[in-house]
């Protein structure tokens, strides 16, 4: 996000999903787009099926997707940047990227030509183990539509390069003029319902709703006012990964987590456990006893998305109605409700009657979602913001004609290693992510009869190569550890992954990969490394 | 290029290989090379030369002798005596099945000579695997001309004045076809050729495809450059192994020549195709199917429009055409379009090829002019009908298609003149089905075909055509009922209307065309759970007994023959038939026939045994049966329609009273049949059986006029009129009239009444029935010094039994055929001579036989004194009164149909026998006697309020189980006969009956189809 | 070229626009054309042949839902008695294929055929019925498949194939023997199913039902509530399907901006948790490391208390909270006003990043 916030001014997903059908070319790295974002893996396919639209892969993994792939880039994990400045390489060497464009509409062009020239297919085959034709039929492929979609999600963004590699992709959408136009532009695909939602409505620590920064003046000034607070605090907060190792220096006392479960979804999990021990004071908000409620000093019982009125805000930003359908269970009640009397027993009155009401008042601080309703939504279905009045229709695809920033700006990007890789302790690579069947920590879909049924307990994928040489067999349990720690975990023996690297789910507590994880963090973006760590795979007994 | 001497051509497609052609060219290979003739004799393997009936086939060239059923051990005497010494090997040569005639050269064989060879031009005449051989005559020449010196509007022009139609049975004009797709925008475009040849009995792709591979590949490669398109796909079943081999090495060959590729000719044009194997899925023969076969999906239609000229595979223009239509095109280009159109019809131009399969004796590619009928096809270049059977229908267009009838034999092959009888032209299967065909069994079949390949993608081909079959295998299982052919014409009509694809659509056709033209089957199926062809097993036992008009249990009587209990096989001929010995002698015998063993061998002679049996048992007695009823009933006509109601219905209990003109009994038994073939003795004694039961016989009493008819009409509770048909038809020519010419059955009256009538030295008998062979041998018999037959038709034409024909040859009788008696010649009233005129076949008429016509200035006269006219009988009714009426026929009119049909239109006034039917046989009649019987004692039954007749418990007669477990050929037992010089001028018997051991190894034969196992 | 053509339909004459159906036409005239194979999701098929309606100088009815209307001067007829006889024989020829005993079916009421079968008055049908006699399919908890049932409408094929572009279905066999099969006509637990469920969702019959709603309520009683699946960001539109308070199905909704009624198997399937009886109904107060039940005062007055005693020793910036991805908008605004107005630290984050 915050890498195509500097390149185009707006972090957000740039176009809409249903402009996917009528793209020429689809660009996916880092989405195993059939598991995490099926609905929106079918409008893939069906570009590619039914429209002729040809489709790039770019993933270590041999996901669903290849099979529709005109073009498999099965790049080392964590080489990305690598791989990206190849492809731009290719499409200046042989001028096939959108001068014009460049010329227009973008800055920084040249500094980022100059760190391009290393990248030659040779080179960049060196680093990400590329064929160098594939790169350039790749980069070709790509050069030559008029409109190019790029897709990505975790794999790209679960590295400590997480926000160099969002940067160098929306180097590449500029560089063939591919943002700013329909059914083309640079897009993440959010993991949970609400991330866009979250994040819009600013349940971060650097900015209010709408992203209006919190070190801005005049932002804190109008909040300050409309909140009835005297004074708000100006500097940036702790993002999650950062409250926890400040929860282990004892610097944090006190947690108040709603809908969350750090003790499966946070890298290096023994420290996480040892760092929540540390804390004064856990309150957990949720709808189940997760495992990390477990360890809070008082829970509170939450409603489900049956359960409650409001609004989600999807990946393409687009805001959209959930209606309660049911009742609670028992006491438990919404978390508004429950904030709201919460900050109530803490001296602040929030008087809302009705999750409308909220609405309201968001939409009269933050300007994006200014034009949006409860009204409209029931009669529109869903409106995509930027909407800034209640006459405009929202915005299906950013960045046209102008970018938000005003010029698109080119960053010129060096590949950097992962931060731990394989060596003779741990020669294996690891890397995280999740499968159709199960959801984030398996709260939900752990306790679903279908899901279980499909997708049973989590295991960890071995080359067959590997395999043979580690003497393990399908379905036997192993050993897996890390410089973090260990779990045991049966083995899928599948050249799904490559040889050399293995790959586990994260939602399975019991055997959960993010015991393993490296918490190394992207300097910027401050998301941890899950995609990249070294594991050695043992035998048990 | 190397000169031979001499080119050995043997047949060489699918059909030829599992007829053994392989070895064939095996064995003059190794000829050739163990004599050193390889430098002078070159064998060449051809496609298939189209006379598969008689296949393998070798042709010698230059002469242009052709070898018929040729063994690998024939190979040495063919290069010995015609290769090195010049001398035919005559006992090869192909003979021509009627004349016997001997027919060396190809082209003068009829099955050859009717033929116009166009798309099989090269057929048995190049190497399929050798594109040199297919260039050397003229190939691609069309394609250098199209490419170098034409337009494809050119092309376009050229192939729409050819008038060339869509071979694969659409028949829609070809070159609108390719004109839709050449102005259809795109730059990918496809040229598709359908060798799905899914049809079953259809193999005319494949035998082009095998036999002249490259004429396809120039046809497709012309149709590109008309079109504009650069690729090609032949869609060929898998199921043809060798068509997709020659096709491939064809591809191979025209590439290396330049002949597809890039910048063919050097006219900068490319094109290029590929064979696709299809999975044979019948469906897969329509266009958008096929498409999506290649396209890698399931092959199903998809709804048209959008029409593959401008979305076709892969949503590109396309033209689809089959192997048949592109194979025609490299000729159209060379020599024209106009040349193309002289030959056909008004609306279908060119030629068409069929593949002749089925129960015909040439079974064979053919390829005729447009326009050639139907019946041509069947006769002349088939060769008619294997066995002596009669040609019942032939199905056109496989399953897709329809029955063409015996009256539709004059249809050309026309696609208009062909669909308005309910067949299409289709793709030119041609199957040809005999009497022994059930049509609603061949129906079921093309259902259970069409049910059986449904994609299953729409509701009426997949359910409606199941429900169909269900229908019909109901009807053929003895479960059909009254409405089935009702809802089955609704279901093909919804169907018909409203399926996705044209072979939905086409589906109910069969059952449309045989409904329309047999639907009389049908109704036997349904009514009286009787299938007449013996075809549906569910419905009989044996064939013989379902052939037979009274059911006898043939089977059961040959098998007491077997177990020598010959009194028992008595009583189980009389259960069924009160003239057994008379049936031994005389019975035309139709169940023999249809008998199972005359596939294997020769029929069993059920008639024989039948005699045999009356012949040796010891005869049961006959005792009175006392009256039971107050109803009396009066019989008129003592013949075997009248004596066997009259039996019947005295069994019943009536009183019957049986009124006979004629001073004797046994009307046409006695006074039609001469004594030679039936001795008055055994009829006398079957005769006496029915008078023992008590049934009261009054001779000389004409009904009308010695006792009046409403006196009979009071008197009796009913009245059955069986008078027969005793007066013969008049020849309708001049001289009739004079002293010395009689009719038919008035000769014979007057022999058989022992009036001793007068024969003239030289007799001429006019007819080819029955009567007419009686008449002659009679005419011998009285003294006659030459007695000559006239019949207007052939042999093969004639009505009398063909053993009754040879014995009149035998006898001495001359026949001359295809001759018409113009005028008998009188001198002072007395019958001189007879004018007669030749005639020739023609067009075909109802019956399926040729109609003679004249030919003029032929006319010969016989000097003759006497001339019998037996070319028919009609039914003497003037004794009839104003109720009850007569048909134009002058026959006694029946309501008919089941719902009574011996009961005339006066109420308690029954009719039966040739006085109804005009002259039938001896079984007919009494079966009607027997129907007669039933329908009056229901008919008084119902008056009364009374239940139906329960049939008393018979005595049971237990049949032996026995059938043998291997059955080795062996023919029929031959009877002896009385020498032919012992028959002139007596009239004993001339059949002498079988001897035990004859009898016994003759009913060893019987395969006992009727038992279960 | 103009863009439309005057075409007659029912003898009504209105402008067509040139490439529409006449399915389309008819319906934006208010004609009524009944259809079974059709759905507007989906890739046209043309198959059943209920919607033929007569285009004078065709050859045979066309299929409305396919036919374009391209040229001037049509003709269209849609309810002759030729139409009509077309139309009912299909119907009654899918009646007697399959084992369509409504009673015992879980999709009667809302049953297109069942509905067909009302419409075309089909009394009884002529044809003896005949259960093609499949083994049910009930391999999994999620679908329920019963191809006795099917009427080979191909729906589920196109929506497998042509929507998801799973490719798990297609058609098998041939003739009356054809059957909608995976591959090697496996049960769907043993083939490549992701049970998306899209193939329940556009079947028209009871052929193929949601396992889990099998006997949970009949069509009438099911109220339907729109609403957001909580999932994954796609945000789709999903119908909570309720009886008596209860979820008791999800079905997509064909409205649904981002969706149109597709869905995957979380969203579609995976909604046991919300009446799961693991699921929190009081507040939890953990005392000596074990947990007791509170009331709603005790818990947030002791968090309350506890939250301020903490600001007040060691300031706000001790304290810190995680808002949630899987909440609402209204809640994480809420969320973070709390933190900055209520506690007074801009420690505030969800889950983003994990």
């Amino acid at each position: 996000m915050a890498g195509l916030a500097a390149a185009f001014g707006s972090g957000a997903m740039t176009n809409s999903l249903a402009e996917i059908i009528d793209s020429e070319v689809l660009f996916l790295i880092g989405t195993n787009t059939t598991e995490n974002h099926p609905v929106v893996a079918t409008k893939m396919k069906q570009a590619v099926t039914q429209r002729g639209a040809k489709l790039i892969v770019a993933d270590p993994r041999e996901i669903d997707m290849t099979r529709f792939a005109d073009i498999w880039l099965r790049h080392t994990p964590g080489t990305d940047v690598a791989l990206i400045n190849g492809l731009m390489h290719v499409m200046i060497e042989e001028e096939l990227y959108d001068k014009e464009y460049v010329q227009g509409r973008t800055e920084g062009f040249e500094e980022m030509k100059e760190i391009l020239r290393r990248y030659t297919p040779e080179f960049v085959e060196g680093i990400t183990g590329v064929p160098q034709d594939d790169l350039r039929k790749a980069a070709r492929l790509y050069a030559g539509a008029a409109r190019a979609a790029i897709f990505y999600a975790m794999g790209i963004t679960q590295h400590i390069t997480g926000t160099d590699n969002v940067k160098s992709l929306a180097n590449l959408a500029m560089l063939c003029g591919n943002v700013g136009i329909k059914s083309g532009g640079v897009n993440p695909l959010r993991g949970q319902n609400n991330v866009q939602g979250a994040c819009d409505l600013g349940a971060l620590p650097n900015v209010y709703t709408g992203y209006q920064q919190v070190a801005n003046e005049e932002a804190r000034g109008k909040f300050e006012k409309a909140w009835s607070v005297k004074k708000l605090p100006a500097h940036v907060g702790l993002t999650v990964t950062e409250m926890i190792p400040a929860a282990a220096k004892g610097d944090l006392k006190a947690l108040y987590i709603m809908g969350e479960n750090p003790l499966v979804s946070d890298p290096d999990l023994k420290h996480v456990e040892e760092s929540f021990a540390n804390l004064d004071f856990l309150v957990v908000q949720d709808i189940f006893l997760t495992e990390t409620a477990q360890r809070a000093d008082v829970v509170l019982p939450a409603a489900s998305f049956a359960e409650r009125n409001g609004t989600f805000t999807n990946t393409e930003r687009r805001v959209q109605r959930v209606r309660k359908g049911v009742e609670p269970p028992g006491q438990a009640r919404t978390d508004w409700e429950i904030i709201a009397d919460l900050a109530a027993r803490m001296g602040y009155e929030m008087r809302y009657r009705s999750a409308e009401e909220i609405f309201n008042e968001i939409t009269e601080l933050t300007p994006s979602y200014a034009g949006i309703s409860y009204k409209r939504l029931e009669k529109e279905g869903g409106l995509q913001w930027p909407c800034p009045t209640p006459k405009h229709p929202g915005t299906p695809y950013l960045h046209k004609d102008k970018f938000v920033r005003g010029k698109g700006l080119f960053h010129a990007i060096e590949f950097i290693p992962p931060a731990e890789l394989p060596d003779k302790d741990y020669p294996l690579l690891l890397s995280t992510g999740r499968v159709l069947y199960h959801f984030h920590t398996g709260s939900m879909t752990r306790r679903d009869v279908g899901l279980n049924f499909r997708y049973p307990q989590g295991h960890v994928e071995v080359h067959p190569v590997d395999a043979y040489e580690l003497g393990v067999e399908d379905g036997e349990k192993v050993r897996v550890a890390s410089r973090r720690g260990e779990i045991e975990i049966p083995v899928q023996v599948t050249p799904r992954s490559p040889q050399g690297m293995v790959f586990i789910p994260f939602h399975f507590y019991e055997a959960a990969a993010n015991r393993l994880t490296n918490p190394a963090l992207d300097p910027i973006g401050k998301i941890p490394e899950f995609k990249v760590c070294a594991v050695k795979v043992e035998k048990l007994g | 290029m190397k000169i031979f001497r001499s080119h050995i051509l043997v047949c060489g497609g699918t059909g030829c290989h599992s007829s053994g052609s392989a070895e064939v060219i095996k064995a003059f290979a190794f000829e050739v090379e163990k004599r050193e003739l390889k430098d002078e004799v070159q064998i060449v393997e051809t496609g298939c030369n189209g006379f598969c009936a008689l296949g393998p086939i070798v042709v010698v060239y230059p002469e242009g002798i052709i070898y018929m059923q040729v063994a690998p051990e024939d190979a040495a005497e063919i290069i010995e005596e015609h290769i090195l010494k010049g001398r035919p090997v005559e006992r090869l040569l192909y003979r021509e099945p009627v004349t016997e005639e001997v027919i060396p050269y190809m082209n003068d064989i009829p099955f050859f000579g009717l033929q116009e060879l166009r798309v099989l031009h090269n057929r048995g005449l190049i190497d399929a695997e050798r594109i040199d051989e297919y260039i050397a005559r003229d190939g691609y020449q069309g394609a250098a001309k199209a490419l170098l010196e034409m337009t494809p509007e050119g092309i376009i022009e050229e192939v729409k004045k050819s008038g060339l139609r869509g071979r694969g049975g659409g028949g829609f004009p070809t070159g609108m076809k390719w004109q839709f797709a050449s102005q259809s925008m795109g730059e990918v475009k496809y040229v598709l050729c359908n060798a799905d040849e899914g049809d079953p009995g259809a193999f005319m792709d494949r035998s082009v495809l095998e036999a002249d591979p490259h004429a396809v590949l120039e046809g497709m490669l012309i149709a590109a450059k008309a079109i504009g398109a650069h690729q090609g796909y032949i869609y060929c079943r898998a199921e043809y192994p060798l068509a997709v081999h020659r096709l491939n090495i064809a591809i191979n060959q025209a590439r290396e020549y330049g002949l597809l590729g890039d910048d063919i000719f050097g006219s900068g044009f490319s094109f290029d195709l590929e064979v696709y194997q299809g999975a044979g899925a019948f469906v897969c023969g329509e266009e958008t199917a096929l498409m999506a076969s290649i396209e890698g999906r399931r092959g199903m239609p998809r709804p048209r429009p959008p029409f593959p000229a401008h979305q076709g595979l892969w949503r590109r223009p396309t033209v689809l055409n089959n192997v048949e239509s592109y194979a025609n095109i490299p000729q159209i280009i060379v020599q024209g379009g106009d040349w193309y159109a002289s030959i056909g019809t008004e609306t279908s131009k060119g030629t068409k090829v069929f593949a002749l399969t089925g129960d015909v004796n040439n079974i064979g590619l053919v390829e005729v002019p447009m326009g050639t009928t139907i019946g041509t096809i069947i006769f002349d270049i088939g060769g008619g009908i294997p066995k002596g059977k009669r040609f019942k229908a032939a199905q056109l267009g496989g399953p897709s298609g329809g029955c063409i009838p015996v009256q539709h034999l004059n249809t050309p092959t026309d696609y208009e003149a062909i669909t308005q009888i309910g067949a299409i032209m289709g793709s030119g299967g041609l199957i040809v089905m005999d009497e022994d065909t059930c049509m609603v069994d061949v129906a079921r079949f093309f259902m259970d075909f069409c049910q059986d390949e449904s994609c299953g993608k729409c509701v009426p081909c997949r359910v409606g055509t199941k429900k169909m079959l269900d229908i019909l295998t109901d009807i053929c299982e003895g479960r059909g009922k009254e409405g089935d052919i009702e809802l089955l014409e609704e279901m093909a009509a919804v169907i018909k209307d409203s399926a996705l694809c044209g072979l939905g659509q086409t589906a109910p056709n069969p059952v449309l065309s045989t409904i329309r033209y047999f639907r009389d089957e049908y109704e036997a199926h349904i009514r009286d759970k009787r299938c007449p062809a013996s075809v549906c097993s569910a419905l009989f036992t044996s064939p013989c007994q379902n052939t037979c008009p009274v059911e006898m249990d043939v089977p059961a009587y040959i098998a007491l023959i077997r177990a020598n209990r010959l009194d028992d096989a008595y009583k189980v001929l009389l259960k069924t038939n009160p003239f057994p010995s008379i049936c031994g002698r005389v019975c035309d015998h139709q169940c023999q026939g249809k008998c199972r063993r005359g596939q294997l061998d020769e029929p069993i002679a059920i008639k024989h045994l039948k005699r045999y049996i009356t012949d040796n048992a010891s005869r049961p007695t006959v005792e009175s049966i006392p009256v039971t009823r107050r109803e009396r009933i009066a019989v008129v006509g003592g013949g075997p329609a009248g004596l066997t109601a009259a039996r019947d219905l005295a069994r019943r209990g009536y009183s019957v009273t049986v009124f006979e003109e004629l001073p004797h009994l046994g009307g046409m038994l006695r006074y039609g049949i001469p004594e030679y073939r039936l001795p008055r003795a055994v009829l006398e004694r079957e005769i006496d059986d029915i008078r023992a039961l008590g049934v009261q016989f009054r001779t000389n009493t004409r009904v009308g006029k010695d006792i009046p008819f409403k006196d009979i009409r009071k008197e009796y509770a009913a009245l059955y009129l069986a008078v027969g048909a005793h007066q013969s038809q008049r020849l309708r020519i001049d001289g009739e009239d004079l002293k010395g010419v009689y009719g038919g059955v008035e000769f014979l009256r007057q022999i058989n009444l022992g009036n001793g009538a007068e024969v003239g030295k030289r007799v001429a008998v006019v007819g080819g029935g029955n009567s007419a062979i009686d008449a002659a041998r009679s005419a011998l018999r009285k003294g006659a010094q030459e007695v000559v037959l006239l019949y207007r038709r052939t042999r093969q034409d004639m009505p009398a039994q063909s053993d009754e024909v040879a014995a009149a040859e035998h006898e001495g009788v001359t026949i001359h055929f295809l001759v018409a008696p113009l005028e008998v010649i009188g001198v002072k009233g007395r019958v001189v001579g007879v004018r007669c005129q030749r005639m020739r076949l023609g067009a075909f008429d109802a019956s399926g036989r040729r109609r003679p016509e004249p030919i003029e200035g032929s006319e010969f006269v016989l000097d003759v004194d006497m001339v019998i006219a037996a070319i028919g009988q009609v039914p003497d009714v003037s004794f009839l009164p104003k109720d009850i009426p007569v048909t134009k026929w002058n026959t006694i009119e029946v309501k008919g149909n089941g719902n009574g049909r011996t009961q005339t239109p006066a109420e308690g006034i029954f009719a039966g026998g040739d006085a109804v039917t005009g002259p039938a046989t001896v079984i007919w009649a009494i079966a009607a006697g027997k129907e007669a019987a039933d329908e009056i004692d229901a008919a008084i039954r119902q008056r009364n309020d009374e239940p139906p007749f329960q049939r008393p418990e018979e005595e049971r007669i237990d049949i032996p189980q026995v059938i043998d477990e291997e059955v080795q050929e062996q023919p029929q037992a031959r009877m002896l006969e009385l020498e032919g010089s012992e028959r002139v001028g007596s009239f004993a018997e001339v059949e002498l009956g079988y001897t035990e051991e004859e009898a016994l190894r003759e009913s060893l034969r019987c395969l006992r189809c009727d038992m279960e196992l | 070229m103009s863009n439309t053509v005057t075409v007659t339909i029912d003898g009504r004459e209105v402008k067509a626009h040139k490439g529409e159906t006449i399915l389309e036409l008819a319906t934006r005239l208010g004609i009524h054309i009944p259809t079974l194979c059709y759905h507007p999701r989906l890739p046209l098929a043309g198959a059943c042949r209920v919607c033929v309606v007569e285009v004078e100088r065709a050859r045979a009815l066309v299929a409305s839902c396919v036919f374009p209307i391209e040229q001037e001067g049509m003709v269209i007829k849609t309810n002759t008695e030729r139409v009509l006889a077309a139309r009912r024989m299909a119907v009654e020829l899918l009646l007697a294929s399959g084992d369509h005993n409504c009673l015992l079916c879980e999709s009667n009421g809302h049953c297109e055929l069942q509905d067909l079968v009302y419409e075309l008055k089909i009394e009884r049908p002529r044809f003896p019925a005949e259960s093609p006699g499949h083994s049910i399919d009930d391999s999994n908890p999620m679908i329920f498949r019963d191809l006795n049932k099917c009427i080979l409408c191909g729906r589920c094929v196109r929506a497998c194939n042509e929507v998801q572009v799973n490719q798990v279905i297609d058609f098998g066999y041939r003739g009356g023997r054809t059957k909608i099969v995976t591959a090697e006509d496996r049960s769907y637990a043993e083939s490549t199913c992701v049970f998306c469920g899209e193939c329940v969702q556009v079947c028209p019959v009871g052929a193929l039902v949601e396992n889990k709603a099998r006997f949970a309520g009949r069509p009438w009683a099911i109220k339907k509530v729109p609403t957001t699946c909580t999932y994954c960001g796609t945000g789709c539109t999903i119908d909570l399907n309720i009886v008596d308070g209860t979820v008791v199905k999800i079905t997509g909704n064909e409205d649904g901006v981002t969706n149109q009624g597709s869905l995957c198997v979380k969203g579609r399937f995976g909604y046991e948790f919300i009446h799961h009886p693991d699921r929190l109904a009081t507040p939890l107060i953990k005392e000596n490391g074990q947990f007791r039940e509170a009331t709603w005062d005790e818990a947030l007055d002791l968090t309350a208390e506890k939250l301020g005693q903490i600001k007040a020793d060691h300031g706000p910036d001790t304290i810190g909270g995680l808002s949630s991805a899987r909440c609402t908008n209204e809640e994480n605004y809420l969320m973070q006003k709390f933190m900055r107005a209520v506690i007074g630290t801009n420690n505030v984050d969800h889950c983003a990043r994990l």
